[in-house]
């Protein structure tokens, strides 16, 4: 299984630290997410910046693989100063 | 003349979590701070506190109303004018001592040579790319980039050594991030640059604790942090000491 962290916006939005989803590629992780709670939104994810081992990956780059036993925490990239 | 009678008793109570001698450090230290607003307004006005002496504060807007909410000095009578002359002289009301060169500028169009006696960046701009720049100006001169950035309820603070892109890798092409929709109410900066000012802080006492090559994620409505390592895409480290 692969640990989901949620953060920021998608925390406060849903009330979801954590979830513990099947291991695949980021876009299947997001998959079971949105089957398991309708109530997200895919469009949430589009803007979405993913952690993987200190690696960020962007929306481009969700068919990364995750492995079993990994994390990844799922934010959104803040730029205002 | 010993330490103790040269440190002005302004900075007495900084004393209680460093050193005489990294108090020291920190006086001789030139900071560039580049960007102005809710973050760098509040973070120089944080070093000056601290003691810093040497800055050079880059920016090239003036105050608008909008800023009000949330931006240090900023007030109904300084709208219109320059916030780095502003934030000069409300910094030497502070500290009369302090040497502040400021540039009415985009950092993208400052010759380098000006750059010459900086020993620290701080970047506290509010785009992605120009963020980008100057994590790239940190490798070009070989200087340690203290990047902060925030948004709503939100914020990201982490030292970047140079040869470290990840805020390349991070940002990508985006020219914003979720502050588009959420922009930044006066507690986010607020938190964020004194957590920054903190991060400056260990830097100087070259602690451990030091949120070097990593990103602090800090959520203001669940309360709660996430250290996440951040790797670039294609890292170089270059040595950097100090």
């Amino acid at each position: 299984m692969v640990k989901v962290i949620f953060y920021n916006l998608l925390r406060s939005k849903y009330g979801i630290t954590e979830l513990s989803v099947t291991a695949g590629s980021i876009t299947e992780i997001i998959g079971q997410i949105l089957r398991d709670h309708p109530k997200i939104h895919a469009k949430d994810f589009e803007t979405a910046v993913v952690f993987h081992k200190g690696k960020p990956y962007h929306f481009s780059q969700f068919s990364h693989l995750v492995k079993d036993g990994d994390e990844i925490i799922i934010t959104h990239f803040v730029g205002g100063g | 003349m010993d330490n103790k009678s040269r440190i002005a008793e302004q900075f007495i109570d900084n004393l209680g979590i460093m050193s005489k001698d990294e108090f020291a450090t920190l006086e001789n230290a030139k900071v560039l701070v580049v960007g102005l607003g809710g973050l760098g307004g509040n973070f120089a006005a944080g070093l000056v506190r601290l003691g810093v002496i040497n800055l050079m504060l880059v920016d090239y807007d003036r105050f608008e109303e909008a800023n009000l909410n949330r931006q240090a000095f900023s007030n109904l009578e300084n709208v219109g004018k320059y916030k780095a002359e502003v934030i000069r002289e409300e910094l030497l009301k502070i500290n009369p001592r302090c040497a502040i060169e400021i540039a009415l500028g985009r950092i993208q169009d400052i010759a380098e040579e000006k750059f010459e006696d900086i020993d620290y960046i701080i970047d506290a701009v509010d785009d992605p790319q120009t963020k980008i720049f100057i994590c790239e100006l940190g490798t070009k001169r070989k200087l340690p980039v203290l990047h902060g950035a925030c948004a709503g309820w939100y914020g990201q603070v982490g030292w970047f050594m140079p040869g470290n892109n990840s805020l390349k890798t991070l940002y990508g092409n985006q020219t914003q991030g979720i502050e588009k929709d959420l922009k930044n109410p006066v507690f986010t900066p607020n938190a964020i640059s004194a957590v920054m000012v903190a991060e400056f802080v260990k830097m100087i006492k070259k602690s451990d604790a030091t949120c070097i090559n990593q990103l602090l994620l800090i959520d203001l409505f669940d309360n709660s942090v996430i250290k996440t390592g951040v790797e670039s895409a294609d890292e170089e480290r270059i040595t950097w000491s100090k």
